[in-house]
């Protein structure tokens, strides 16, 4: 499908000139900073291969249309050499910008000599103040246009410092331990045998850039890219509204990439743009239908009616093997995958009867794909990827999201935080290559999304309850769990409060989120742990409940890659008030003991629900159903 | 993990040389061959008093092969009295043209031309000492003197044991041995029939089985069996089937069971085996069972099942799921 498209206004800025140079923009107040070699009033003692030199200029913005006059930002960051570009931290307090390493007089007639590198001032007291270098600056080379990123912890900049791969190449280095560490190049993914330069990080991680060396339009083009998973994608270049056959460069925006400026010397000399993203059109989106990795795995030729004793063992090669003549496995993605079924003699066990090996190959489904979990919560950030589109026909120029509000926010992998409880329908759209007459090629897909508004009602949608799952059970496990079965109590017989305790049942779930590596170790630990009950006490929990603790504890000590949700539910007997408070308090007390028994706060979330969350909805009364706590594994990764 | 099984087929084929080469044969842990006297009763558990095998002699084979049949008379500790012993048996040998080809022969009654072939041999036995747990041979066979199937890879005789008069039930074992006076198997050779009529073991502890050969045309087979006096259950093994149970007849009566044959199970033997009531004693049961196939053919029983004797072998299946 092809449609004419422009993705972007683009407008000059009034304070740009045909005289001087104008680049670099970047947020400051409620202005733009950027660099000029437009006259700044100060004696001027050194030109720079006979140009004039860069300062750092602020322009306040009184309203859409119109600013301020464009004035130095502070004298105190103005030197005979050249300033610029820099960028804010997010409190705009510190500035981290470019300059000549040296602005004593001996370089006057050396200028290039007199190499740039990065330096940093702090807005103290209404003035920048304790300006320092940048520890790894060098006099045998520049260090140039810094961005740092919104949470202050890494700093990207350009460098022709040796061991890169031609000319200027991107490095950043990260803030560890209270200093900066060692510059880092961004690899060959990023930097080409010629310039990659003028970086900048908006809040959503994209890393926007210019590049000679990259394929353009000519001249410097603008592309960003993101780093996703430890790897940064392949650079993507950005509409052709913005780049230019001119030099296009020194581009900032906001999160969603709506709004924002870059430099072009379109116009010959450098000059600031605004641009503003218009949404792009899209026809019909196909519903996204889900890859398929989770399978029923059986023997065809199995029946009812089988009379010779056999135990199904079915080995997936990972180290999880599951039991019965059907069971559920899910794999991680596509790809060749082999599994094994053991057929064990039910008396002697671990003789093998017979074995079959079945080799397949998982395929995703040629269309663009929307990587998500499929439910979420009110005010949580969930992350969507397009990364795992399967269209091996169509060259992906960029992806294109809409969340409601048109197709607007760029980049393979998107973030969204929902406010309301409800269901929505997320959109990708992706645009190829351009035709002869400037059309896109363009594909897309939707995908609905339930948002509830907690995490106990998200897990109700999403989860296992830890019972389904016995087909993880290793025989020697079964047989322990068959000992211990025999001295556990039925909760279903014994959730009345008995000698001034408390009496809960015990549910177990497991959120799909999980990996079937970690739901089977949870499921071994824990084995057993489903037929018991916690008895809770007005100064804590008795022997056998705090064993029981113990499991989970030791469960979440042994995987740091889990979090715990325990929800406290109550019948209906009192008044709704007192049950929430009596449960509130249970889930504090839970909480007290999971973190005094070294549990990391973050890992565990505890709430009482009172008799909100009726298990048996037919009959809300005090009965085992009801008078539960809900433990629900999920993983720590999302 | 399947050499065990290898290992296991291998010592079975081996066994053929190492063991004497018998109707019923070892794999089938069958005691005895079984036919009644002409004017028994079918509920005694022999339908037609008349049991028809082939034995396959293999093209290789120039040497004179024999037919020994151990306990051939009625009479002593092995045979099954009906008051005083009074019942004679007839065994006939055949070769030649016919002996196997013509479609009487390979029919589960004795009805039309099932003596087909030229008659080689034959004798009739009544109640004798002589021959009381002891083997009387038939023979010297020219193997030249079987019919030659080519589909079968072989030449082939035949043997019919028929109950003439009397009302005893006849015990007995059949040998084929390239010597008069011992059992030296016929390397290769094989005994097959199309209706197995056998005494099962009085031990209760003892599985039998038979061994129905399913070739690729078949797509589905229909086993009867006759006179099980409820006697246990009947399962059906194969690669594809772990134990299917069989319907099971009552006294006198005969039973059938349809079953698909799915495409692994062409060209393979299947085990129809018989497991004995664990609780309730059944003593000197006769059973009549015979297989046929959609068309109303008889498969043949090989007392060597052909390929070796099936193992289950799970066929994996996946489907996707949410």
């Amino acid at each position: 499908m092809f449609a004419q498209t422009k993705d972007y206004d683009v407008a000059l800025t009034p304070f740009s000139t045909l005289v001087n140079d104008e680049f670099s923009p970047v947020y400051f107040k409620n202005g733009i900073v950027f660099c000029s070699n437009k006259k700044n009033n100060s004696l001027i003692t050194y030109k720079d291969d006979g140009k004039k030199l860069l300062n750092i200029f602020y322009v306040a913005k009184k309203s859409n249309t119109r600013w301020g006059s464009a004035d130095l930002l502070a004298n105190e960051l103005t030197t005979n050499y050249n300033e610029g570009p820099g960028s804010f931290t997010t409190t705009g307090d510190t500035f981290y910008y470019c300059r000549n390493t040296s602005i004593r007089e001996q370089f006057k007639d050396n200028p290039e000599a007199n190499k740039l590198g990065i330096f940093s001032a702090e807005f103290i007291n209404g003035q920048w103040t304790n300006i320092k270098a940048f520890p790894y600056n060098n006099p045998s080379y520049s260090m140039v246009t810094p961005a740092i990123t919104q949470d202050g912890k890494r700093l990207y900049f350009a460098s022709d410092m040796p061991g890169g791969y031609g000319e200027a190449d991107l490095y950043y280095c990260d803030w560890i331990d209270n200093a900066w560490g060692k510059p880092v190049n961004m690899g060959p993914a990023i930097n080409t045998a010629k310039n990659e330069s003028y970086p900048f990080a908006n809040k959503t991680g994209k890393l926007f850039f210019a590049s000679d060396g990259l394929e353009g339009f000519g001249g410097k083009d603008l592309f960003y890219t993101q780093e996703i998973n430890g790897n940064w994608i392949h650079p993507i270049h950005l509409d052709g509204d913005i780049n230019s056959p001119a030099d296009d460069f020194g581009l900032v925006t906001d999160e969603d990439f709506r709004n924002g400026y870059f430099s072009s010397n379109r116009r010959k000399t450098d000059d600031i743009y605004s641009f503003t993203a218009s949404p792009v059109q899209f026809p019909v989106c196909d519903t996204m239908v889900k890859n398929t990795y989770c399978f029923l795995f059986y023997d065809e030729f199995q029946t009812k009616n089988d009379t010779v004793p056999a135990i199904y063992e079915w080995d997936f090669g990972n180290g999880i093997k599951k039991y019965g003549p059907e069971v559920k496995y899910c794999f991680p993605g596509q790809g060749q995958y082999e599994v094994k079924l053991n057929l064990l003699d039910k008396i002697k066990r671990d003789s093998i009867h017979s074995q079959t090996t079945y080799n397949f190959e998982i395929k995703d489904i040629n269309q663009v794909y929307i990587e998500s979990p499929d439910a979420g919560i009110v005010n949580e950030s969930i992350t969507f990827d397009g990364l795992k589109t399967n269209l091996p026909d169509f060259r992906i120029s960029d992806y294109v999201w809409n969340f409601g509000e048109g197709f607007i926010l760029r980049g393979p992998m998107a973030t969204k935080v929902f406010g309301k409880k409800g269901e929505y329908t997320i959109q990708l759209g992706l645009l190829g290559d351009k035709d002869t007459l400037g059309n896109y090629a363009k594909i897309c897909s939707c995908k609905k999304i339930t948002i509830y508004d907690d995490f106990r009602e998200l897990a109700m949608h999403n989860s296992k309850e830890i019972i389904d799952l016995d087909e993880f059970h290793a025989i020697d496990t079964q047989k322990q769990a068959q000992k211990k079965s025999g001295i556990q109590s039925n909760p279903k017989k014994n959730s009345e409060a008995r000698d001034g305790l408390n009496s809960y049942a015990v549910r177990i779930y497991l959120m799909n989120d999980l990996s079937e590596l970690l739901k089977q170790k949870i499921v071994i630990n824990l084995y057993g742990t489903n037929a018991t009950s916690i008895e809770m006490k007005d100064n804590g929990f008795d022997s056998e409940s705090s064993q029981v603790l113990n499991n989970f504890i030791s469960v979440l000590k042994g995987n740091p890659d889990l979090k715990l949700e325990i929800a406290v539910h109550s019948g209906d007997k009192g008044s709704s008030g007192s049950n929430l408070g009596i449960t509130a308090k249970e889930a504090l007390d839970l909480n007290s003991y999971f973190i005094t028994h070294g549990i990391n706060a973050a890992a565990i979330h505890c709430k009482g629900y009172g008799e909100s969350c009726p298990a048996d909805e037919n009959n809300k009364g005090e009965n085992a159903l009801n008078k539960r706590i809900e433990f629900i594994f999920s993983s720590n990764n999302n | 993990m399947l050499k065990p099984f290898l290992t296991l087929f291998i010592i079975l084929i081996g066994l053929a040389d190492v063991f004497p080469q018998s109707a019923p044969s070892v794999e089938e842990n069958i005691p005895y061959l079984v036919t009644f006297g002409g004017e028994s009763k079918s509920s005694w558990g022999d339908d037609d008093f008349c049991q028809i095998f082939f034995f396959k002699i293999p093209l290789s084979q120039t040497n004179p092969i024999y037919i020994r049949i151990y306990d051939p008379e009625t009479g002593g500790e092995l045979d099954e009295p009906k008051g005083d012993f009074n019942t004679t048996v007839k065994f006939s040998v055949y070769g030649g043209t016919g002996c196997w080809s013509d479609k009487d022969a390979q029919a589960t009654s004795p009805v039309g031309n099932y003596k087909s072939g030229t008659l080689l041999a034959s004798k009739a036995f009544g109640e004798d000492p002589k021959y009381d747990k002891k083997y009387y041979t038939f023979g010297p066979f020219n193997p030249f003197e079987g019919e030659k199937i080519d589909k079968l890879g072989g030449r082939i005789f035949k043997i019919i044991t028929q109950g003439i008069t009397g009302d005893d039930g006849n015990l007995y074992r059949y040998f084929l041995s390239t010597n008069p006076d011992k059992n030296i198997p016929v390397e290769g050779g094989n005994f097959f029939t199309y209706k197995y009529h056998f005494r099962l073991s009085n031990d209760q502890n003892q599985v039998c089985q038979i061994y129905p050969y399913v070739d690729d045309k078949t797509i589905s087979i229909e086993i009867s069996n006759f006179d099980w006096d409820n006697d246990g259950k009947i399962k059906i093994i194969s690669v594809a089937k772990n134990g299917v149970l069989c319907d099971i007849s009552g006294e006198d009566n005969w039973i059938k069971r349809k079953f698909p044959i799915v495409e692994d199970e062409k060209n393979t033997s299947i085990e129809v085996q018989f497991e004995k009531n664990k609780t309730l004693k059944v003593l000197n049961n006769n059973v009549v069972v015979m297989v046929r196939n959609q068309y109303g053919l008889s498969l043949p029983f090989y007392v060597l099942p052909i390929g070796g004797i099936p193992i289950y072998k799970p066929k994996i299946q996946m489907r996707g799921i949410k």
